[in-house]
């Protein structure tokens, strides 16, 4: 875009820096001064000091330089600021001029050279006549210059150049071309910036001085021009405190100054310059508020400064770059690393502005709409001589006039006719949309999305009115979804409707009808009327004609519409459109609804579509498909207007197809789920209502799943909040709300008419052929076929269970591991109706612990549903959870043969192995025999057969055995010699002959053996009788390979006399045996200790007499003879009552023995109990030593 | 007073929107629209520290050239916008915070009413707050007294009737309570001082 009227002057805009002009270069034919120039103007960065350079021949001409002025009196200012200005100070006239000059001091013709140089100074001079720019000279010089103070000559013909020029030492320099060409430039430019910031000061001074001759009443003007030129040259001094003081007080004048309509303009364009350079500095000294407040202040006091109203749209015009410029600043800002917040940023200014120009738009509308026939002006108002306005702000047809009345109204008038034939031509819609999307820009940086929405809305709206809907369209239909998902309905409507009128006047025929639908529907606020227009429009469309115009339409644009609904009408082509409803809210609603969650393969499925319109009038529909994600069914949920007497509808009437604004329509539909489909889901994949037909247009809505658009869903928690109570309906009436959608359902199998029953005895035993007696019957009324039964361990368990479950039809046998956990499909024939029929599985369970087993019994049976003959598998299963027990419990324990518990075991030395088989089965068991299979390193002492065949052990009985054993010396085994294996061989009592005896092998634990150095062993009769002889022979075996000598000794015992040896010493060769023989003479009766025998083993320490007692009887049962014995237990038994007696006796057989008889069967009378358990007791024990 | 005010719900849909200059109507709600982005922020800058001490006031959301406006949420996320005149310098913050506190009040009314579904647009025979500026401060007490039944939602007229004396007797019993924040907690929602 071309600058425009209102578009900020560029030297008002940029950054002034101090001019400097560089003479005597010939940038384009001497390769060193290039060097130069390049190096003064490449690589210009931010820390070298901000200076514009600009080379210029030596007699460059300057701009001359008014007369001074002696006396303001009679001066009249004609306007506020020069145009030309700024551009002159900032580019024309310099702060310093530059002569470069080759010169090397020992230049031989150094006469010539310094006058010649002279003499351009004096050239340079003279074109800048009467201004206060500086001269200096820069002498290139081939060599590098020595330190300063070492090359005398060179001093003094510095002085002399110096006074050639009338140049001050400070102004003249040496460029020495060498390779530190930019160091020397860099120093350079720092001594000519500043000679510039001196020349700014003086200006700045200057300018000062003029202040005191200005007066108030005709010098107004001035004194804000002046205080713009001195915040002007401070700017260029760089001075940016005082530039921006100065402008403060500058734009505070601004507003001192008289205004009138014919000067308002000018005041404001000076205000806004002086403004911008306010916000610009204070931006720069990083205080954005300030910024802010200043700008805010300035608008403030500007917005009310119309101005003519004829030209109201130029105010608009200026606010909207006001604003526009404060955000191009603020967003400058931005960029340089200034952060901006949500509520304060950029976006908000180009936002105004964009309102502005659009105020600017409708007031140029109103303004500007000039019959065709008034021509332009000629000659041109606009045009001044030189082409540009002598002042900023100034009417071109009256420049330099300030007097407040209109000299000339005719000439006004023209005038202003003029700039508002101009504002017509103006591309507003351009400036605004611009604007619009620099505001997008900046709102969606910062997170704001729904004022990015609105503003997106605004150039939709704005592209409308620019006739460029296709624009329009695209920007509009992406915000629509933002205000649609937030419901926001009434600013929904107001976008459809711009939307709707774009897609008129383009013809597009799907855009057309979706935003009809849609602005038909509950989401419209559009009042009825409206409405009433759109559904006639749409069913227009649908019939294949042309829609009425939308009100408020360009009648050009609808003009062109017209033709181009003609071209769609004639032409052929696809008609039928295809819209997706979940993106928007179309004036249809669909619900659809299975009658359940699942239904049987042999009962009809059965769904309702519940179809509402909200449009105003009554619409007919022409087909209505349902479609599911088997397609197959799709044939039997289709109500088309052609088909008559569709069978799936209740009623089949026309009726049906016509929908009544504001009442729900229920369709049902029925099919017979196909039997592959048993055990999944059915799913209303959409549902297509096509509208029209198809020779005219036609339009499919297609809601996804069970129906439902953009807004249902919260419609639908709302409706599951309310608390209100729904008025009655007639009946076959539902309420809308109240409707739930269920697009899917399941297809489960018929339920099976027969009975499963199992019978069996839990718990099962661990490796038993487990009986389970399966019972199926049939309560059908029709045969059965195909009876399958599946059973065994169900699946999905530990998968251990599965290794060590086996289940077999025939329990004749025992399985093994080859045999599966689960028997499927096993035949089992057809059954007639009642029928029933038993079979027996056997399950061998490994390990204990409880399992679920699955007994599933399938079938096909034919069925008639909806008069279609169906073939339905039906099943049923049974499940049981079994626990498996041990069957019993096994110890096993070593005992010595005196029945002491045996840690190990001596070498040689026979010991026993006790097996105690205890049952835990709540059932009977047998035990059919038992088995000792001995390892090898063990030996028999006697017969190795069961003790326990055919023992039947209630729950809780045990069954022991006893073998004697011996283990020969096998030296030191670690971890013990292995025993053997003990094979119990059972079966359950109640088990059938032919089912298998099972085989529990328990591997005997290990045990350690011990040699030891000397074995002894007694040699005694099982009791003694009191004074009858015992004997007693020890057998002392020797186990070593030594000689041994043993030290034997016999305690004497209160209840033995004996004769043998009682202290002897002897020796035993290696693997020979000594006897020794001792009588005991039993005096007591009883229990009694025999007379210990010591040995003492002089090479074994450590065989001691403990482990001596292990091996031989420490203790004898002496009886007496019967008169003694009775004696004995007289004195024995405490009973009070026959306390006496016993005395009594006592005395009585010391003293007459021939009375013994007499007394003994008074007493026998007495004791005869007593004496007979005693008898028994005594009996059990002689039983006892025997064994 | 307030050019526009209005009841948004928690899920950013509007409950209620009422201006006075009802010829650009569509303005003020793209401008009470807009203006949650900046109570979204608010709220999401607010976090979840301290439910109890939480202002509800939001203060001023954001200044256009003419109007300003102001937002206040409650602790049920439901948010009042309103917008005032820039050029009404009488109206401080203090008044705004008042005038949202009755509007609170108000709204608290509207929730009490058993047959105002919550969640519903109100829609309502009387303005919830006057929005114009026939006297100022006087309006509020005189539409708090008409206002106890005058928020009724009027759609459903034929259930206002009957039951009335009912529902004078029953006014607290009959709560929903769906929405057990607007109800109890709030200190400014006390139903009794909207009485």
């Amino acid at each position: 875009m071309s600058p425009t009227q209102w578009d900020l002057p560029v030297e008002l805009c940029c950054r002034p820096m101090a001019f400097v002009t560089l003479t005597g270069l010939d940038v384009v034919y001497n390769a060193v001064h290039r060097a130069v120039w390049d190096a003064f103007c490449a690589n210009r960065r931010a820390d070298r000091v901000p200076i514009s350079f600009k080379v210029l021949p030596g007699d460059h001409e300057y701009p001359k330089c008014r007369p001074k002025r002696t006396s303001y009196e009679w001066y009249i200012p004609k306007g506020i600021l020069k145009t030309g200005w700024m551009n002159k100070h900032l580019n024309l006239v310099p702060a310093l001029v530059v002569v470069f000059y080759e010169l090397d001091w020992d230049e031989p013709q150094w006469k010539e050279k310094q006058s010649e140089c002279a003499t351009r100074v004096e050239i340079v001079r003279q074109s800048l006549q009467g201004r206060n720019t500086k001269v200096a000279v820069v002498l290139i010089q081939k060599k590098t210059p020595l330190p300063p103070g070492e090359d005398v000559i060179a001093s003094e013909r510095a002085a002399a150049l110096c006074n050639a020029c009338e140049l001050s030492g400070k102004s003249l320099f040496v460029l020495p071309h060498t390779d530190h060409l930019v160091g020397y430039i860099i120093r350079l430019e720092n001594a000519f910036y500043e000679h510039a910031q001196t020349y700014y000061y003086t200006e700045i001074r200057r300018v000062k001085s003029h202040k005191e001759f200005l007066n108030k009443t005709t010098h107004q003007l001035l004194f804000v021009r002046h205080q713009f030129k001195i915040a002007f040259f401070s700017e260029l001094k760089q001075d940016t405190q005082n530039a921006l003081k100065n402008y403060r007080t500058a734009y505070n004048l601004v507003h001192e100054l008289r205004a009138h309509e014919t000067n308002i303009l000018e005041i404001k364009t000076m205000a806004g310059f002086i403004n911008y350079k306010i916000c610009r500095l204070c931006f720069q000294h990083n205080t954005p508020l300030d910024a802010i407040a200043q700008f805010r202040k300035h608008i403030d006091l500007c917005k009310k400064k119309i101005g003519s109203a004829e030209l109201s749209f130029e105010h608009a015009a200026w606010m909207s770059k006001q604003f526009q410029a404060f955000g191009d600043l603020f967003d400058e800002a931005i960029k340089l690393g200034l952060t901006a917040i949500q509520t304060q940023n950029p976006g908000f200014y180009y936002q105004q502005a964009a309102y502005y120009a659009q105020e600017r738009k409708q007031l140029a509308k109103s303004l500007c709409n000039h019959e065709a026939s008034i021509m332009y002006p000629n000659p041109d108002p606009l045009e001044t001589q030189t082409g540009v306005l002598d002042f900023y702000g100034q009417r071109s047809w009256r420049q330099g006039i300030l007097s407040f009345d209109l000299s000339d109204p005719e000439k006004e008038k023209v005038g202003v006719l003029a700039i508002q034939l101009k504002e017509r031509n103006v591309a507003h819609s351009e400036i605004i949309i611009t604007l619009l999307s620099n505001a997008v820009a900046q709102f969606k940086k910062y997170k704001c999305p729904r004022m990015k929405s609105h503003l997106m809305v605004q150039m939709g709206e704005e592209y409308y009115y620019a006739k460029d809907y296709t624009k329009a369209l695209k920007l509009l239909d992406y915000v629509m979804c933002d205000y649609r998902s937030e419901g926001w309905w009434t600013l929904l409507t107001s976008i459809l409707t711009t939307a709707l009128k774009c897609s008129y006047l383009m013809a597009q025929l799907k855009d057309y009808i979706t935003y009809s639908l849609e602005l038909l529907g509950r989401a419209s606020t559009l009042k009825d009327d409206q409405k009433s227009r759109i559904e006639k429009n749409l069913i227009n469309v649908l019939m294949n004609e042309s829609p009425d115009p939308e009100p408020d339409c360009d009648i050009f644009a609808v003009k062109t519409a017209q033709k181009l609904w003609a071209d769609r009408i004639s032409l052929a082509g696809s008609n039928i459109f295809t819209i997706g409803v979940q993106d928007f809210v179309p004036f249809v609603q669909c619900k659809a609804k299975f009658h359940a969650p699942s239904f049987h393969v042999d009962v009809p499925v059965e769904f309702d579509i519940y179809l509402k319109a909200d449009c105003p009038h009554p619409i007919r529909f022409s087909k209505l498909c349902v479609s599911f994600n088997n397609q197959e069914y799709n044939q039997f949920c289709v109500i088309e207007e052609a088909s008559k007497a569709n069978e799936v509808l209740e009623n089949p009437t026309q009726g049906k197809m016509c929908l009544v604004p504001g009442k729900t329509r229920k369709l049902l539909f029925k099919f017979v789920a196909k039997t592959e489909d048993v055990g999944k889901k059915i799913e209303i994949t959409s549902v297509d209502l096509a509208l029209g037909n198809e020779t005219g247009r036609c339009v499919v809505l297609n809601w996804q799943g069970g129906g439902g658009d953009a807004a249902s869903s919260q419609e639908a928690l709302q409706a599951a909040r309310s608390f209100k109570r729904r008025p009655k309906l007639p009946d076959n009436e539902v309420h809308w709300d109240s409707i739930i959608i269920q697009a899917s359902t399941m297809i489960i199998s018929r339920v099976p008419n027969i009975s499963v029953h199992l019978r069996h005895e839990p718990p099962a035993l661990t490796n038993e052929m487990y009986c389970l007696v399966v019972t199926v019957q049939s309560h059908e009324k029709t045969q059965i076929r195909d009876v399958k039964l599946t059973a065994g361990l169900k699946p999905g368990q530990d998968a251990n269970l599965t290794q060590k479950t086996h289940v077999t039809l025939h329990g004749t046998e025992l399985c093994d591991e080859s045999y599966p956990a689960l028997l499927t499909d096993i035949p089992v024939g057809d059954l007639h109706p009642g029928e029933q029929l038993e079979k027996m599985l056997y399950v061998r369970c490994g390990t204990v612990g409880s399992r679920m087993f699955l007994v599933y019994v399938s079938y096909l049976i034919n069925i008639t549903a909806e008069e279609k003959e169906i073939v339905c598998k039906c099943h049923k299963d049974e499940t049981v959870t079994i626990e498996t027990v041990f069957p019993f419990d096994v110890a096993v324990k070593f005992v010595s043969t005196k029945f002491e518990h045996l840690e190990r075991v001596y070498a040689d030395i026979p010991f026993l192995l006790m097996t105690d088989l205890l049952s835990a089965s709540p059932w009977a068991l047998t035990v059919v025999s038992s088995e000792l299979q001995l390892a090898p390193s063990m030996t028999t002492v006697d017969q190795l057969e069961s003790q326990v065949d055919n023992v039947v052990l209630q729950t809780g009985e045990s069954a022991s055995e006893c073998f004697c054993l011996r283990c020969p010396s096998l030296g030191n085994v670690e971890g013990g010699v292995a025993t053997g294996h003990y094979i119990i061989s059972w079966k359950r009592t109640s088990a059938m002959e032919n089912i298998p005896v099972i085989r529990t092998v328990i591997t005997l634990p290990h045990v350690i053996v011990e040699n030891i150095p000397l074995h002894v062993n007694a040699d005694l009769p099982s009791f003694g009788r009191v004074r009858e002889s015992l004997p007693v022979k020890y057998h002392l075996q020797n186990k070593t390979d030594f000689v041994q000598d043993v030290e034997i000794s016999v305690e004497p015992s209160d209840a033995f006399m004996f004769s043998g040896l009682k202290q002897i010493r002897l020796r035993i060769l290696p693997g020979t045996e000594q006897e020794m023989l001792y009588n005991f003479y039993p005096l007591m009766a009883g229990y009694q200790q025999l007379p210990s025998l010591n040995i003492n083993l002089l090479r074994f320490p450590n065989f001691t007499n403990q482990l001596l007692r292990r091996f031989i009887p420490t203790s004898i049962f002496v009886k007496v003879k019967l008169k003694n014995f009775l004696l004995f237990k007289f004195k024995v038994l405490k009973t009070n009552r026959l306390l006496f007696h016993v005395h009594f006796t006592e005395q009585y057989f010391e003293t007459n023995s021939d009375s013994f008889a007499f007394y003994s069967m008074y007493l026998a009378v007495l004791l005869f109990i007593s004496i007979k358990l005693l008898f028994i007791e005594s009996n059990f024990k002689d039983l006892y030593f025997l064994r | 007073m307030a050019v526009c005010i209005a009841v948004i719900a928690k899920e950013n849909y509007p409950l209620y929107i009422r201006s006075t200059p009802t010829e650009n109507e569509l303005k003020f709600h793209y401008m009470v629209h807009t203006s949650l982005d900046v109570v979204d922020e608010k709220i999401s800058a607010m976090g979840k520290a301290l439910v109890d001490q939480r202002e509800l006031y939001l203060g001023l959301l954001y200044p256009t050239e003419d109007y300003k406006v102001y937002g206040y949420v409650t602790n049920s996320k439901v948010k009042f916008v309103m917008v005032v005149d820039s050029s009404n310098t009488a109206l401080r913050d203090n008044e705004i915070r008042s005038m949202f506190r009755k509007l609170h009040n108000s709204y608290t009314d509207v929730m009490c009413n058993p047959f105002y579904n919550p969640g519903d647009r109100i829609q309502s025979r009387w303005a919830l707050l006057p929005v114009s500026a026939s006297s100022p401060g006087g309006p509020y007490s005189r539409v708090r007294i008409q206002s106890r039944w005058a928020l009724l939602p009027v759609s459903d007229p034929v259930q206002v009737g009957p039951t009335s004396c009912v529902r004078i007797q029953s006014r607290w019993a009959l709560l929903p309570v769906s929405d057990p924040v607007q109800v109890g907690p709030t200190p400014v929602s006390d139903p009794v001082q909207g009485l």
